[in-house]
């Protein structure tokens, strides 16, 4: 398969390609010289797909510690008069909403786009807020893809509107947008981009009250001027005819199209294929308005273009029925079905709809499914860890409240851990910690990864330092940020870039106990926790422990690029006292129960980690053969 | 119109990979028709041994990018359990499903997990026809248990083929250029192949017309 880089200089061919390399494709073809990110999923793939092309194509391109230094440098790039991009999901525009605020009371001097990759239906993530209303807040001009095909082109052209009003644009995916793979035609990538720029000192870039107040009315003259353009937006469009009108708005229209053709209605209805979600293209819906006398939109989660229509609706004095989410619903994402359900109300239509999906006809099966929810993977440190914390809990009959984070670590709120009593967003742990110490009578244990840590975790430990709260802070140090992918994180080797160690910050904070622990070691977990609960106990200050050892999925792939093949490991089932400790408490997905309650090793699923001999009472796991142990274990840190 | 097919398993059995070289095959097969192809993914936090379901959309008809309960034509299934979950995304009585032999039990601790039978059973219920392989033992025979999903591959190429949809050849080339090393790359295309001949064998007309059927093609 043809990856993105074999594609730089190709055009006018047809490849498949996941919406976010869409999404980066287009910036290159409108010529960027700088993007930014912090992963978060559905959103990773576009910077890491221009991190793939960087150095071939000259651009600037980094993972930043956060959205909100992302924002920063890539909003730098722009007011310096480089065309550039940032990329998070949804939530991480909470972390940069300060800059975003004042990225459009400034303006900028080149295209500067914002993504926002949304996810409706939370496929992960901790809520599904609906940043197309953030734009409204932050005078941001906000577009979407209708067509998932159509991600490359609209941010391609985003980039020139941007460059016209001189005005930040935002960019709105959404995982199925985001994550879907489709033909895209590609064009040409222009080379020789400028990624020196010149930043010209103007009154404007300094928001002391005084220009903000001028830079306002700039503001919302700019926004106007935009509102004005989507007139005529290439990616907009009006459809059939007939007395009603549906809104098909961002992916959403492509739902309504399909369904409309499903049915052969497509031309006893007007449908407006909607991409410019804020602001709406006035002049040309109010015009069509005048002519119908009911108006559905279709849109995901909040109804952001309903009240904008609402708006006209009342201000024109049209008599036009409004329906939108009293028909389609409120929260998650689209679906064909949705679809089909709302235009049968709204259309009035009950025969003809292909076989609407019914509880009648849905065939339902009739056995009990376990559930299925992700989990750590084969050979992850994170189970030893947590295997380690519960035995501990459980010897020491303590009262304990995990309070948790962002990361592959959440998986540690399933059986048989459930050491995640609380995960809200990004840092939340340490912070949610430092009044849960001083609120609570239990003891407190924050959970929070490497490049969580990083992100957002320094101010609230700098806080239980400062304040005193006496909580044992785990950094579950896998070098890298695994869940969205294997991003680098601070921790991470990277060949030429300097390595930040979690341990010698919290040295230089003032952290007085900091242990750096192995966390296949069981026993030595357990005897740190010990140390550092007499530790907050009698000092009232945090103990930060560090468990590090690398992702098992990044060290299993170094291994096989050298060439090392590492055996699976069996259990001998005559030393097997059915102790249930293996399958029960520690949970590798590779240790099944036998009929006889002894276990047994799938070797389809095991990767020879050896956690497993570690937590066995009776050594009765070993390796299928003799290896060099030393020579693998190299790879784990 | 419009071909839908669901690929479900549990995170990391190569079910995006299925997806995409299934993807690429049609596209580079069509390469001057207005056929589109869309594929939704699963990313992020169902990746880590959680179920999974992809979206496979194909047709001239296709725009949305994921298939409603009860619209699917196709299911590939590299688990049962997950092909049981997933079941009434599939046309009642008019749909095939391609499906593993093996059952991957969920590492949570204390949870029953159902009877072989009774998943064969409700799988052959709601299809038309329902192959049932040895993907996944073949594969950890050969060495390269990943490489279980190349035995899909192949056998829906030898599908997709009989009703013009890809060039077989172009799918070989394809299986050729998967995976890291040689021996990796020996034993996927090795896979390939007997899921094609299985599908060469065992896939009859009548299932065949159900596909076109689907498709609307006029062959």
């Amino acid at each position: 398969m043809v990856g993105f880089k074999e594609l730089i200089d190709k055009s006018n061919v047809k490849v498949l390609m996941l919406g976010n390399e869409a999404i980066a494709r287009g910036a290159l073809e409108a010529g960027i010289g700088v993007a930014t990110a912090y992963p978060g999923t559905p959103s990773s793939e576009i910077v890491e797909t221009l991190m793939e092309v960087k150095d071939e194509l000259g651009i600037y391109v980094e993972w930043s510690i956060n959205e909100k230094v992302a924002f920063e440098i890539a909003y730098a790039a722009a007011i310096s008069g480089i065309r550039s991009l940032v990329a998070m999901k949804h939530v991480g525009l909470n972390v940069a909403a300060d800059p975003f605020m004042s990225s459009a009371y400034t303006g900028v001097k080149e295209g500067f786009v914002i993504v926002s990759a949304d996810d409706p239906s939370m496929w992960s993530s901790q809520n599904e807020q609906d940043n197309r209303l953030y734009g409204i807040h932050a005078y941001v001009p906000v577009f979407e893809p209708t067509i998932v095909n159509e991600a490359k082109d609209l941010t391609k052209y985003l980039f020139g509107l941007s460059s016209k009003h001189k005005h930040p644009i935002m960019l709105r995916s959404t995982t199925r947008i985001s994550h879907t793979r489709t033909p895209i035609t590609l064009g040409p990538i222009p080379r020789n981009i400028r990624i020196k720029g010149k930043f010209e000192k103007e009154s404007r870039f300094v928001l002391i009250p005084a220009n903000a107040r001028r830079n306002r009315l700039d503001m919302i003259k700019r926004v106007n001027d935009i509102q004005r353009d989507l007139e005529n937006f290439p990616f907009n469009g009006v459809e059939g005819s007939g007395s009603k009108l549906i809104i098909g708005v961002g992916i959403s229209y492509s739902y309504v199209k399909e369904v409309l053709e499903e049915l052969g209605l497509s031309n006893e209805v007007i449908l407006i294929k909607l991409s410019s979600i804020y602001p709406i293209p006035k002049e040309g819906i109010t015009k069509l308005l005048r002519d119908v006398r009911e108006v559905l939109i279709v849109e995901e989660l909040e109804p952001v273009v309903e009240m904008q229509l609402k708006c006209i609706v009342a201000n024109e004095g049209l008599n036009v029925k409004v329906h939108g989410k009293d028909l389609v619903g409120l929260p998650y994402e689209m679906s064909l079905d949705r679809v089909r359900k709302s235009l049968k109300k709204f259309l009035r239509v009950d025969k003809g709809l292909g076989e609407p999906v019914t509880t009648t006809n849905v065939y339902t099966s009739h056995i009990k499914l376990p559930p299925r929810p992700p989990t750590f993977c084969p050979g992850c440190p994170y189970r030893s860890l947590f295997y380690a914390i519960r035995m501990f809990i459980i010897k020491n009959r303590l009262s304990v409240i995990a309070s948790g984070d962002i990361g592959c670590y959440s998986l540690a709120y399933n059986k048989p851990f459930q050491l995640q009593d609380i995960i809200i967003e990004m840092g939340g742990s340490i912070g949610v910690a430092n009044g849960l110490t001083r609120f609570t009578d239990d003891v407190v244990i924050s959970f929070i990864g490497d490049s969580t840590f990083f992100h957002a975790g320094l101010p609230p430990l700098i806080n239980a330092l400062i304040n005193g709260s006496n909580q044992i802070v785990v950094v579950l140090d896998n070098e890298v940020t695994a869940m969205t992918g294997h991003q680098p994180s601070p921790t991470t080797k990277v060949k030429g870039r300097r390595r930040i160690l979690v341990e010698d910050i919290a040295k230089g904070v003032g952290v007085r106990f900091v242990k750096v622990v192995d966390p296949f070691n069981v026993k030595e977990v357990m005897k740190t926790l010990d140390d550092a609960l007499k530790f907050i106990k009698e000092n009232k200050e945090p103990a930060v422990i560090v468990a590090k050892r690398r992702c098992a999925l990044e060290v299993y792939r170094d291994l096989r690029r050298e060439g090392i093949v590492v055996p699976t490991y069996v259990i001998d089932e005559n030393k097997c006292i059915a102790c249930k400790l293996c399958y029960e408490w520690f949970g590798c997905p590779a240790i099944e129960p036998l009929p006889n309650g002894k276990a047994k090793i799938d070797p389809g699923l095991c990767v020879g980690c050896g956690a497993c001999t570690e937590i066995c009472p009776v050594k009765a796991i070993r390796p299928s053969r003799p290896y060099n142990v030393e020579q693998v274990k190299k790879f784990w840190f | 119109m419009v071909l839908n097919m669901v690929i479900v398993g549990v995170g990391g059995q190569g079910i995006l990979s299925l997806a995409r070289m299934i993807g690429e095959a049609i596209i580079k097969s069509n390469e001057n028709s207005d056929i589109n192809v869309s594929i939704a993914e699963t990313h992020g936090l169902s990746q880590r041994g959680g179920s999974v379901i992809t979206h496979v959309r194909i047709g001239k008809g296709v725009i949305a990018p994921t298939i409603a309960k009860g619209d699917a034509d196709i299911m590939l299934g590299l688990e049962l359990i997950e092909s049981v979950r997933y079941i009434d995304y599939l046309k009642r009585g008019r749909s095939v499903a391609i499906v593993d032999d093996r059952i991957i039990r969920p590492s949570i601790p204390k949870i029953e997990v159902p009877r072989r039978e009774d998943a064969l059973r409700i799988i052959g219920d709601t299809t038309f026809r329902f192959y049932l392989l040895k993907a996944s033992e073949e594969a950890i025979k050969k060495g390269s248990p990943l490489s279980a999903n190349m035995v899909f591959y192949g056998f829906i190429t030898y599908m997709l083929s009989s009703v013009g949809l890809i060039n077989k050849s172009i799918a070989t080339d394809l299986a050729a250029s998967i995976g890291r090393g040689r021996r990796i790359s020996e034993i996927n295309v090795e896979l390939y192949t007997s899921g094609y001949q299985l599908a060469s064998r065992l896939v009859d007309e009548e299932v065949l017309r159900l596909v076109k059927k689907s498709l609307k093609f006029k062959l």
